[in-house]
């Protein structure tokens, strides 16, 4: 891999940052471009995402680019890869290849056949497919003209279940009065919580216990705010399997780290319950990857800053849960304030920072040069800022002054935040620092997208062990 | 301390060169027009003030800047901003970065107002260009200097970097308002405002600036009783730890965060 290369990759990986919540048409310039100048990365960092990305919506758009690629060893991946997404993902995936690319090949259409007969062929799978994602199953069907089976049919477009099925066992859940009789069909048949409250008259806790108990973890997470509206957290034994569902989820890797912490600020939770999915949060953090490297964190304080303050804060919770060397963080505005947390948690930072409000002009350099002074030697930098540095010292003047004395030269990882420039990267470049940027646009669920990049001794090991990823091959060729 | 929540300051730093001849008129509506669509939310207590700028002497022998201080008087910045008339300049660039400064520092802003300045301009400040190729060396704008005759800085001493320390300094966000088209001017006039947390637009556009700046006073104040009672919460608590707050109000910590990051800014939680 040469320099250009080896650029052009790490900034396609940059632009995986930005996070359109069901806005596929947002990245697919950036896929697109990137499908264009350099497939055969494309392919590799395709199956690397599925396995190490966050975001559901780039999992889905490079589906849709290997689906509908011209190369027959993309198209192979795709097609085996399809098979592990939900059904309402593979409806998204069908439409924008037919909306935004224009395409739908006949691999593509075969894909989407053996995926809907995989499901036909185990009515279990099937049922519990088309229970959780029944507009997203006929669509498939209807969409690309694939003729159900007939069991598939009567459950879909008949509305005429077989007695056997779990739709069946919906419509008597319906029906039924006895908050025991529907507890036992819950736990019985597994009925999800979406489907079952939008069936059910009335939630009682006998319900709910059955409700929760057939809830995977990341379930139970991403419905704490339903269940509290329903009591659930009122209840002292409805609470105690959700505490254990939460103590599950630390040691599941199906659960998205992030999106814990979210739950448990949108839900309004007790302190009690925050802590542990605080703790959940941490376990997943640590299984992505550790931190070798002692790092510094600077977070630009200034008043036109709203946002940075919390992505720092966010930032310091990712990091310090999983960095075995030293850190050191400071918030700066034309001096530098040292933070210091008594902890690892969002809860600790956030005490740490509580007195730091964004007021004053941008000097980056302030922080690095009171690191400088106290010798405080780090191997890669973040700077969460918008770049528009406006007071002395400037970084450009500090950093080869710090990388002379400290005898090291750190990366730099820009965080770019508010109304952003370039200035501080074309500065830096001009030091000859190595310097990545990431584009926050709003989504802190990306945030932990930063952690491969912080993680690795280097980008090269990066870019080597995405390019090492093998594509899946079909196993029916 | 509550009471000071919806004030707003807002300055109107205008150009009021010869070459702004084709737009004052313009440039006249859009800003009474602000004024009218602010002055129409009775949650906000609006004071208006405005600066206008010429250049440098030699270039223009009037004034470089003529302030008419923040006022809640509505009706005679109205007349102030009627009675505006574009003559004078020299050169292309004008005197740009003392208008936004002498804003910053002269206007007698409130202690904890929302403050924002409407820069209102054709041309670009005097070394611009140099700026530019300095601080972005890959950037080509092209059009040589306008004919600068200070091409290699202002003769203020004053930079970008400068007038958006002061602003910051001051908790004031510029907004901007290019009118022409010149694409130097729309350039720096993007600089400033961005290095404030502001945003630029083309006269075009005008309606994009104006609405965008009467959304972010919006956002502001969408939450105007949320944030009192959390200021209320945190005078209670004696602490500003969001986690706390949260708890007490019974809200979500992102809530309680951004309400006391908010309030922490304006200089309520100085304690």
């Amino acid at each position: 891999m040469n320099t250009a290369e080896r650029d052009l990759r790490l900034e396609m990986l940059n632009s995986l940052l930005t996070t359109p919540h069901r806005k596929l048409e947002d990245v697919a310039e950036i896929h697109q471009l990137m499908v264009e100048l350099d497939p055969l990365f494309y392919g590799h960092l395709a199956v690397w995402y599925q396995r190490h990305g966050d975001v559901r919506d780039h999992k889905e758009v490079f589906l849709g680019h290997l689906l509908a690629s011209g190369l027959e060893e993309h198209r192979d991946a795709g097609f085996v890869m399809v098979q592990e997404f939900a059904p309402y993902q593979v409806a998204r995936i069908v439409d924008f290849m037919k909306q935004q690319l224009g395409k739908m090949p006949r691999s593509a259409r075969t894909a989407v056949r053996r995926y809907l007969q995989q499901r036909e062929k185990n009515p279990q799978f099937f049922d519990r497919a088309a229970l959780r994602n029944r507009k997203a199953m006929k669509h498939l069907y209807a969409s690309l003209h694939i003729k159900p089976s007939t069991r598939a049919d009567a459950v879909l477009f008949k509305n005429n279940p077989p007695p056997d099925s779990l739709a069946f066992a919906l419509k008597q859940l319906a029906k039924g009065t006895s908050p025991t009789e529907q507890a036992q069909l819950i736990i019985e048949q597994k009925i999800p919580y979406p489907v079952a409250v939008g069936a059910l008259k009335q939630i009682t806790p006998t319900v709910l216990v059955a409700l929760i108990n057939s809830m995977s973890p990341q379930e139970v997470i991403n419905n704490l705010k339903s269940l509290q509206e329903r009591g659930a957290i009122d209840n002292p034994e409805v609470k105690a399997l959700i505490d254990a569902k939460l103590a599950e989820a630390a040691t599941s890797d199906r659960v998205s780290a992030f999106k814990a912490i979210k739950a448990a600020e949108v839900a309004g939770v007790s302190e009690e319950t925050t802590a542990q999915l605080q703790r959940v949060a941490d376990e997943q953090l640590k299984q992505r990857g550790k931190i070798t490297k002692t790092t510094a964190l600077l977070v630009d304080k200034s008043a036109s800053m709203t946002v940075a303050l919390e992505v720092g804060k966010q930032i310091a919770t990712i990091v310090s849960a999983i960095a075995e060397a030293d850190l050191f963080v400071y918030a700066f505005d034309t001096i530098a304030y040292p933070i210091q947390a008594q902890g690892k948690t969002l809860s600790d930072w956030d005490k740490a920072f509580q007195h730091i409000f964004p007021t004053g002009g941008t000097s980056i350099g302030a922080a690095l040069e009171i690191m400088r002074l106290k010798q405080q030697s780090v191997e890669q930098i973040i700077i969460v800022t918008d770049e528009n540095e406006n007071s002395a010292p400037y970084i450009n003047t500090i950093y080869p002054r710090y990388c002379q004395e400290l005898k090291i030269q750190p990366n730099i990882v820009v965080v770019k935040v508010g109304q952003h420039t370039d200035y501080l990267e074309q500065q830096l470049q001009q030091c000859k620092a190595m310097c990545e940027t990431f584009t926050f646009e709003g989504d802190y669920y990306a945030l932990p997208n930063l952690v491969p990049l912080l993680s690795r001794p280097s980008r090269l090991e990066l870019l080597m062990e995405i390019m090492e990823t093998p594509l899946p091959v079909r196993d029916d060729k | 301390m509550t009471t000071a929540l919806n004030h707003v300051d807002l300055c109107f730093v205008v150009d009021t060169t010869g070459s702004m001849g084709a737009f004052i008129h313009t440039a006249q509506q859009q800003l009474l027009h602000t004024i009218g669509l602010l002055s129409a939310d009775s949650s906000i207590d609006l004071k208006i003030g405005l600066v206008e700028y010429r250049d440098h002497p030699p270039q223009d022998p009037s004034f470089v800047t003529r302030l008419y201080q923040l006022t809640a008087n509505l009706k005679e910045m109205q007349k102030a901003i009627n009675k505006l008339t574009a003559d004078g300049g020299g050169d292309g660039p004008e005197a740009v970065y003392r208008g936004v400064h002498d804003a910053c520092e002269q206007m007698k802003w409130r202690p904890h107002s929302c403050r924002f300045i409407l820069l209102v301009g054709d041309a670009p400040p005097h070394g611009f260009s140099a700026w530019l190729r300095e601080m972005a060396p890959t950037e080509r704008l092209g059009g040589g200097n306008h004919g600068d005759a200070w091409p290699d800085g202002c003769p203020s001493g004053l930079n970008v970097q400068s007038v958006t320390g002061v602003a910051e300094n001051q908790r004031v966000t510029v907004h901007a308002l290019c009118m022409g088209g010149d694409l130097l001017a729309m350039r720096a006039f993007s600089a400033i405002a961005s290095g404030t947390g502001g945003q630029a637009a083309n006269a075009a556009n005008a309606k994009d600036v104006i609405s965008q700046m009467v959304a972010m006073l919006g956002n502001e104040f969408r939450d105007l009783a949320f944030d009192k009672q959390v200021l209320e919460a945190v005078l209670h608590l004696g602490t500003p730890d969001s986690g706390s707050v949260a708890e007490t109000l019974a809200i979500p910590r992102l809530q309680a965060a951004a309400a006391i990051a908010r309030l922490g800014k304006r200089g309520f939680l100085n304690f």
